[in-house]
C-alpha cells in the first residue's frame, strides 16, 4: 500500500522537484574528488555510500562535510555534465552546499519539522515545493 | 540587505556591468545565508583556475567547475578588485607549470600522464587570473607568506585550514567559504557577513582539555595532524575550546591542527585557550561564561593513536607512493625531511613527494635541503595541489603513505590503499618500499 507523508522546511534555494531519495547518513561532499564530475558516483574514504550515483536523486543528507569546491562541484554536475542531483535536504544546508545549490538552480531545504534522515527512506519519491527563499518549503514522501 | 553607498553604485552598474553582476550574485546569496549587510573584505583567497572549451577531451574530468562561472568575466576584460587594502590571492595548481615534461611527479608519472590539452589549460588559467590582477601565491598556507590577515580583518578564503588559521590563530574572520561567491568577492572586494564572521556564531560550545600525555608526547607533524582530527570528529561540528596546549606551539602544530577544518570541521574556528586573540580564558571562548551544561571531553593519547589507525586503510604493507605537503610544507618542514633522507636512496619502486608553496621551494633549493632531497631520489615540487589530479585513474592496486589527515579524508576515496604515519616511518617506507608504523610501539 501507498504511503505519503508531508514535512514542511525551510527554502534556502528555491525550485520545484521530484524523484527518488538517496539518503546518507553521514555527511556529503560534492567536491569533484569525493563526487567525480564525470561520473556523479560517490567516492568517499569511509563512507557507506561509496559506489552510488546522485544523479537526479533527491539527496538526503546531514550537512556538508570536506572541500569547500563542493560548491561548484554541486554547480557543476547539475549544469554542465548532468549527473547532478534533482535537489537536495539536510539537517541544515551548509552555505557550501548553498552557494552551489543556487548557481544550480536546484532546490535545497533543511529544518524540516522530523528529521530527514530518519523520516526519508532511500528509494522514497519525494516532491519538494520550494517557492521563496527563507519560506516555507512543502515536502512530500510517498512511500510503495 | 542594507548596502554602502559604494556597494549600492556598484550594483546600479556605476563601475561597470562586472561589478553590477557580481553584487547581483552576493546580495542573492546574503539573502539566502540571511545577512544583514557586507563585509569590506582584505583577502580573497580564490581557488585554482583551470580555463578549458567544453570541447576539450576530458573536460568534465579536470573541470573543477569554476570556469562555466568565470568565462563571462574573462570575455568581459573584468580585473579583481582595485581596493589596495584588499588581496586577491590564489589557491595550488594541478601541477608544478615549468616541470610538465619531467617524469616522476604526480602529473607524469609510471601510472599518470597529464593530457596536453589539461595542461594548456592550466596555463591559460594562470595567466587569465594573472591579467585580472589576482596575486598568484598558488598556496594552501598564504599565511605564512603572501598574506597575514589581521585581528578582526574579514577574508573569504576557497582554503579551509587557512580559514581556520585566520580564526585561530590569527583572529581575523573567515568562513570555510563556497566557492560560487568567492569569484565574486574578488571582484568586488566584499561578500555578505554571515557565518563565522559574526560574533555569535565564533563562541565554543565544546570544551578539550588535553591530557598531560597528549601535551608532552606530541612532536611529529602526523601527532598534530591526528590531534585535530580526534577533536574534529568529537566536536561533531561545535566549535570547541581547547586546553592545556603545550607552549610554544610550532608553526607546524599549527598549521597541521587547523589543518583539520576542511575535512572534519564545518565552522573554521578553534579557540586555543591563551593563544587564540580572542580566547586569552576560557569564559572569553564562550562569549563571557561558560554554560554549565556545556559538554567536556579530555583528549588522551589513545585518541590520538586511534586516529593513526582509522586513517590506514591499506591491506598490505607495500608502498607506491609516499607524499607529504598537504597543507603545503614550511621551510622548516623540508629541512627535517633533508636531514631525515640525506645520503639515503628512495626504493626504486616508490615516489617520494614532498609539496611546498614557491618561498619555501627557493629557500630549500638556495640552501641545499632541496638537493638533499633530490640526490637520495626524491621530487620536491612547489605551487601545486597533488589531490587535484584524477588518482581515480592511477589504479586501484596503489598505496600511498601520507601525514595528511585532510588529505586522506579529501582525495582518499578513488580507490587506493592510505597509510598514515610519523615523518621518520614515511621516509623508511620511501626508502625500503614497505609501510612499518613504529609511532606508537
Amino acid at each position: 500500500m501507498e504511503k505519503k507523508k508531508v514535512f514542511k522546511g525551510i527554502v534556502r534555494s528555491k525550485g520545484y522537484a521530484v524523484g527518488e531519495a538517496l539518503v546518507s547518513e553521514q555527511p556529503l561532499s560534492w567536491a569533484p574528488f569525493t563526487i567525480p564530475n564525470e561520473t556523479g558516483i560517490i567516492s568517499i574514504f569511509g563512507h557507506k555510500l561509496t559506489g552510488q550515483s546522485v544523479k537526479d536523486k533527491i539527496v538526503v543528507y546531514p550537512t556538508v562535510s570536506g572541500s569547500t569546491t563542493g560548491s561548484i562541484g554541486l554547480f557543476f554536475k547539475v549544469k554542465e555534465s548532468k549527473v547532478g542531483p534533482k535537489a537536495i535536504i539536510c539537517r541544515q544546508v551548509h552555505p557550501i552546499d548553498l552557494g552551489g545549490a543556487i548557481a544550480a538552480e536546484i532546490p535545497a531545504v533543511d529544518n524540516l519539522d522530523a528529521d530527514p534522515i530518519q523520516e526519508i527512506h532511500t528509494g522514497d519519491w519525494v516532491e519538494i515545493k520550494a517557492d521563496e527563499v527563507g519560506k516555507e518549503a512543502i515536502v512530500t514522501i510517498t512511500r510503495k | 540587505m542594507k548596502l554602502t553607498p559604494y556597494e549600492q553604485d556598484m550594483i546600479n552598474g556605476k563601475h561597470g556591468e562586472s561589478k553590477r553582476i557580481a553584487m547581483e550574485k552576493l546580495v542573492e546569496f546574503g539573502v539566502a545565508v540571511d545577512a544583514k549587510e557586507m563585509v569590506k573584505l582584505s583577502n580573497v583567497h580564490y581557488g585554482t583556475c583551470t580555463l578549458m572549451p567544453r570541447s576539450t577531451p576530458e573536460y568534465s574530468k579536470y573541470e573543477l567547475g569554476q570556469t562555466p562561472l568565470i568565462e563571462r568575466f574573462i570575455e568581459m576584460g573584468t580585473r579583481v578588485t582595485e581596493d589596495p587594502t584588499c588581496i586577491v590571492s590564489t589557491d595550488p595548481l594541478f601541477l608544478q607549470l615549468d616541470k610538465y615534461d619531467e617524469q616522476g611527479y604526480p602529473w607524469n608519472h609510471r601510472r599518470y600522464k597529464m593530457p596536453k590539452v589539461i595542461y594548456d589549460a592550466v596555463v591559460r588559467g594562470y595567466n587569465e587570473c594573472k591579467k585580472m590582477g589576482m596575486v598568484l601565491s598558488q598556496s594552501c598556507t598564504p599565511q605564512f607568506n603572501t598574506v597575514i590577515p589581521k585581528m578582526g580583518e574579514y577574508v573569504v578564503s576557497v582554503e579551509s585550514s587557512y580559514a581556520a588559521y585566520i580564526n585561530s590563530i590569527l583572529g581575523a574572520r573567515a568562513n570555510r567559504e563556497n566557492t560560487v561567491t568567492l569569484l565574486y568577492a574578488a571582484i568586488t572586494g566584499v561578500h555578505p557577513k554571515y557565518g563565522t564572521m559574526l560574533d555569535e556564531n565564533r563562541r565554543a560550545q565544546v570544551i578539550f582539555e588535553l591530557a598531560d600525555e597528549v601535551k608532552e608526547n606530541l612532536f611529529d607533524p602526523a601527532d598534530w595532524a591526528a590531534l585535530g582530527a580526534a577533536m574534529a570528529i568529537k566536536s561533531n561540528n561545535r566549535v570547541p575550546a581547547v586546553l592545556n596546549l603545550p607552549r610554544p606551539l610550532t608553526n607546524e602544530a599549527a598549521k597541521l591542527l587547523t589543518g583539520c577544518a576542511s575535512p572534519g570541521m564545518n565552522d573554521p574556528m578553534l579557540h586555543l585557550i591563551g593563544l587564540s586573540p580572542e580566547s586569552p580564558t576560557l569564559e572569553a571562548a564562550f562569549g563571557g561564561k561558560v554554560p554549565k551544561d556545556v559538554e567536556k571531553f579530555t583528549i588522551t593519547l589513545a585518541d590520538v593513536k586511534e586516529i593513526y589507525q582509522m586513517l590506514c586503510s591499506a591491506k598490505n604493507e607495500k608502498v607506491d607512493i609516499v607524499h607529504v605537503g598537504c597543507p603545503h610544507l614550511t621551510y622548516y618542514e623540508i629541512r627535517q625531511i633533508a636531514r631525515l633522507i640525506e645520503g639515503k636512496k628512495v626504493n626504486k619502486n616508490v615516489y617520494f613527494w614532498a609539496q611546498t608553496d614557491t618561498p619555501s621551494y627557493y629557500l630549500a633549493r638556495h640552501h641545499g635541503e632541496a638537493q638533499v632531497i633530490e640526490k637520495a631520489g626524491g621530487k620536491i615540487f612547489h605551487s601545486t595541489c597533488f589531490g587535484l589530479l584524477p588518482l581515480r585513474d592511477w589504479g586501484s592496486d596503489l598505496n600511498i603513505a601520507t601525514n595528511s589527515f585532510k588529505q586522506i579524508k579529501l582525495f582518499g576515496g578513488q580507490g587506493q590503499g592510505w597509510m598514515f604515519g610519523a615523518m621518520p616511518d614515511l621516509i623508511n617506507a620511501a626508502l625500503t618500499g614497505k609501510f612499518v608504523s613504529t609511532r606508537w610501539k
